[in-house]
């Protein structure tokens, strides 16, 4: 029903259409034709408007330019009729457009009752995690966490639970195919409601759907990009899923270790020496560390992965406590077996 | 002599008045403490101008930047750095004084017919605290910059580690609110104070009307942002839990808190602008401008609406649905005074005789750009919309149709205006005009382009990004090469004028407004006699004498001491 949405096309007029335009890329989305029909309509609004004015006044330009033997003439100030016939139209014909804009409004943002998928989302300064679970496709309690690729069936409705660690900053989920965005914010929980109705190649992105990151979150935000995948079938999907999010993939570890290291930690911490929020991982496998408290510890497979997962119970002297805790559940030691190898790999 | 001119010329050669404010007291010293209004202005507009010429250079570096999807001069710090300077020192330092502290301050007390504004010290005051402002900002650059944006959202901006460029940004910011609040205490305190007899609410012009909505923005509006950095930098500081959520803080309330100032100051940046515009409008096509009480009170309702709307900055940020809905329909009511405006400036150009002076040229162009402008608001306020434009190259294409297409260019208008009331001088009119053009195409080629970008999904503030837009970022640079052209070439021809330039005649235009009974430049004491009280645009009490000598008074009403004109 929504996508046959249209005004129609008047030649020579860039209207949206459902299959990409002049201004939009294809509707790939439920929402998308709603918003496009919006857009549309205040296009026509506009224009008209638009050439009324600058009609108007480019007759007056010509016909009442100065020019010898042209001489002003002295008109009514004011025509109260006329003053409120284009004040009040123009009113009601704004309030008929807000009308329209709220109803798709409404529609975008009340998800179903029933059959809603969820996908949590964790932005981080400059990259996305998406957490999947489903226990039907991809295993009883089976996680996993897959970075900067959201993957989804087509069809299905989907809410993903955005948010963003407290440490962090804020950034915003952005799917121009899907005309959908919404902000994730420290300490809460934002909900983004969808049904994608195309598969990324049906609509043309063969390497997927853009995603962006359209809050300003400082040195790497054009960097914060993913992309979306819409399959046809469930087994595609979980195959994708598995593929992406099944750390063990990477069989060679120091591999492995590079890939969490460019998702989970490269914003603080660098691998070539130089200074960051944290200490840097050039040679610092196997080196004694002054903590905070005065301790002096050794940088082994148990210290890393104490402050993996519980930062802030030593912290290195000098440096602040900030790091944000990481879990990946039951693939915890697949991820473990990654960072040590890297980490030893980058020994003096 | 009655009418207050100085030296009437009949005909011939305009003659400086041999005493005016210019050269009435001597030394760099009687500039620094000067009370007198005109002088304050012109410091003023030297210090807007430079603040100009500062976010216009990081806005040439940042467009070339754009040229390609990858780094071509920048690496993404600097790039960040050259966007929050550009946006910090346009809006803070330029756009929101730029008109009401440099020609409100020279022509409200002319215009209404008074010797200077009511509190003359605390004009002098609001000066020197933009001067602190400036220096503070200029602290920030040599302190390597700031790279938080223009609305220096926590958690990324108060949530690093103390940074002392980012104190002295909000220091800034804080100390500029003052400046901007004594400016509009004082313009509403001249306007019901320091009218003469005769001169009514009614007959003020309507750039007055538009700086008194303005100055209420300045006065409610600017505490709350004040507040609100201040309290960012405490927490910043101290790292207590306003606005930071690892202190407790919310960084929501941030956003209402900053647009609950910032959305109002886009009006107090294009008020002014507007009121130069109905100037213009009036003057160049010699009718009296049309339903002057529904442009008057508009910009009275812009002003209160405006108060009411901030939210629309917040759809995405997960404020309710409900709330966003709320924020919609009073955004869209905003369209409509300013649509009235509009179609009155339309209407005033009915049958009237159009003169494509330079300040025409601006005034013309302003009434396509604010309409691009103001249509294009229509799309974000539309919520349905909104959610995929926001954050995007068409809200930035948007904003600068109205901050800069429609107040630069009004301001640009104005100055070409003013420039012979203010200096005694004229400038040469045909480089002016070339400049106007060139403004009005840049400007189009810089941020057409930016529309389409946007609604196909390019995000602001991006250093680098996707190659399906290099064509329009290449396109918008170029437009910016141009504009940044005009606007330099306009610099040396205005300087040059002052050295070079003719003898302006008191009134070159015959605009009806009581600043242009005075000499050019203008005595000491604004009006040497009292001048004869008459509305505003009332241009058939002006006769034209020659290119040189412009236009005078009429001689019936030098001896009446009354308006010829029929029509109030």
């Amino acid at each position: 029903m929504m996508s046959d949405l249209s005004f129609g096309s008047l030649p020579g007029l860039p209207l949206a259409e459902a299959g990409g335009s002049f201004w939009f890329p294809p509707q790939s989305s439920s929402v998308a034709a709603g918003s496009d029909f919006t857009y549309d309509l205040i296009l026509w609004l506009c224009i008209i408007f638009f050439v009324a004015i600058c009609g108007a006044t480019m007759y007056f330009m010509v016909k009442y330019r100065k020019r010898p033997g042209h001489k002003e003439e002295i008109t009514s100030t004011h025509n109260t009729k006329l003053e409120l016939a284009w004040s009040i139209i123009p009113l009601i014909i704004l309030m008929v457009v807000f009308g329209i804009s709220t109803y798709w409004y409404l529609e975008m943002v009340t998800p179903p009752n029933e059959d809603v998928h969820e996908i949590e989302v964790t932005a981080k300064q400059w990259n996305w995690t998406f957490t999947y679970r489903d226990d039907e496709l991809l295993g009883q309690g089976k996680q996993f966490l897959v970075p900067k690729h959201l993957h989804l069936i087509k069809d299905r409705n989907y809410q993903l639970v955005m948010t963003t660690p407290d440490t962090d900053v804020l950034h915003s989920l952005f799917i121009p195919a899907f005309r959908v965005k919404q902000d994730c914010v420290p300490g809460r929980y934002n909900k983004l409601w969808f049904r994608p109705t195309k598969t990324h190649t049906e609509a043309g992105a063969d390497e997927g759907f853009m995603l962006y990151c359209t809050e300003y979150c400082g040195k790497d935000h054009s960097e914060m990009l993913g992309r979306v995948f819409v399959w046809d079938t469930e087994a595609e999907w979980a195959a994708a899923v598995e593929q992406d999010g099944n750390i063990e993939n990477i069989k060679d570890l120091v591999d492995r270790g590079k890939s969490i290291y460019d998702q989970y930690c490269k914003s603080c911490h660098s691998v070539d020496g130089s200074d960051n929020v944290g200490p840097t991982w050039k040679g610092l496998w196997g080196k004694k560390e002054t903590m905070e408290s005065g301790e002096t510890i050794t940088v082994d497979k148990g210290y890393v992965r104490e402050s993996v997962l519980e930062p802030a119970k030593k912290v290195v002297k000098g440096y602040p406590n900030s790091m944000t805790p990481f879990e990946w559940g039951d693939q915890n030691d697949a991820y473990f077996e990654g960072i040590y190898a890297y980490m030893e790999s980058l020994k003096d | 002599m009655a009418g207050g001119i100085v030296e009437k010329p009949s005909s011939g050669v305009p003659v400086r008045p041999a005493r005016n404010y210019l050269n009435e007291t001597k030394g760099l010293k009687n500039w620094l403490v000067t009370l007198d209004h005109k002088r304050i202005a012109l410091m003023y507009l030297a210090a807007v101008t430079v603040a100009l010429l500062l976010g216009g250079f990081w806005a040439i570096v940042l467009r070339t930047e754009l040229l390609g999807p990858q780094d071509v001069i920048l690496s993404n710090d600097w790039y960040n750095r050259a966007f929050t300077l550009h946006g910090a020192v346009m809006v803070f330092l330029f756009i929101i004084p730029g008109i009401p502290a440099s020609l409100g301050n020279f022509m409200l007390p002319m215009q209404l017919g008074a010797k200077d504004l009511a509190l003359p010290r605390v004009n002098l005051l609001s000066w020197y605290l933009y001067v602190i402002g400036l220096v503070f900002f200029l602290g920030v650059l040599f302190l390597g910059g700031l790279d938080t944006g223009w609305t220096l959202y926590p958690p990324l901006s108060s949530g690093r580690p103390v940074e002392l460029n980012l104190i002295f940004a909000y220091t800034a910011v804080f100390i500029l609110g003052f400046s901007s609040i004594l400016t509009g205490v004082n313009f509403i305190a001249t306007m019901h104070k320091l009218r003469p007899k005769g001169m009514t609410m009614y007959k003020m012009p309507l750039f007055l009307w538009a700086l008194y909505a303005t100055s209420l923005i300045q006065v409610l509006a600017t505490p709350v942002v004040g507040i609100t950095l201040g309290m960012s930098l405490i927490e910043h500081v101290f790292k207590i839990g306003i606005f930071l959520p690892q202190y407790g803080g919310d960084p929501v309330l941030y956003q209402h808190f900053f647009w609950f100032y910032s959305h109002p100051a886009v009006y107090i940046m294009v008020l002014p602008a507007m009121g130069v515009q109905s100037e213009l409008i009036a003057t160049f096509s010699r009718k009296h401008v049309f339903g002057y009480k529904a442009i008057a009170w508009s910009s009275i309702a812009i002003a209160a609406i405006g108060f009411i709307v901030w939210g629309h900055h917040m759809f995405v940020s997960g404020q309710s649905p409900a709330a966003g809905i709320i924020f919609s329909f009073l955004t869209f009511w905003v369209a409509i005074p300013s649509a009235i405006k509009t179609f009155n400036w339309v209407a005033t150009l009915y049958k009237g005789a159009i003169d494509f002076k330079a300040p025409m040229i601006y005034a013309l162009a302003f009434i396509y750009l604010f309409g691009i402008g103001g249509l294009t608001g229509l799309f974000l306020a539309s919520i349905a919309n909104n959610v995929h434009l926001h954050d995007t190259y068409f809200v930035i294409a948007h904003f600068h149709m109205v901050m800069v297409g429609s107040v630069l260019t009004a301001f640009l208008g104005g100055i070409h205006f003013w420039w012979p009331k203010m200096t005694g001088k004229m400038y040469n009119e045909t480089l002016a005009r070339i400049c106007a053009v060139m403004v009005f195409v840049g400007f189009n080629v810089t941020f057409m382009p930016q529309f389409v970008a946007g609604t196909r999904g390019m995000p602001r503030r991006y250093a680098n990004y996707m190659d399906e837009f290099t064509v329009f970022h290449q396109v918008s640079t170029i437009g910016a090469y141009i504009l940044g052209l005009a606007v330099v070439i306009q610099a040396i021809y205005l300087v040059h004028s002052l050295f070079k330039g003719k003898q302006a005649p008191p009134n070159p235009w015959g605009s009806a407004s009581l600043e242009w009974q005075s000499s050019s430049p203008p005595d000491f004491h604004n009006f040497l006699d009292k001048p004869i009280v008459m509305g505003a645009y009332d241009f058939e009490n002006w006769e034209f004498v020659s290119e040189d000598a412009g236009y005078v008074l009429k001689k019936e009403v030098i001896e009446t001491g009354k308006s010829l004109s029929t029509v109030h």
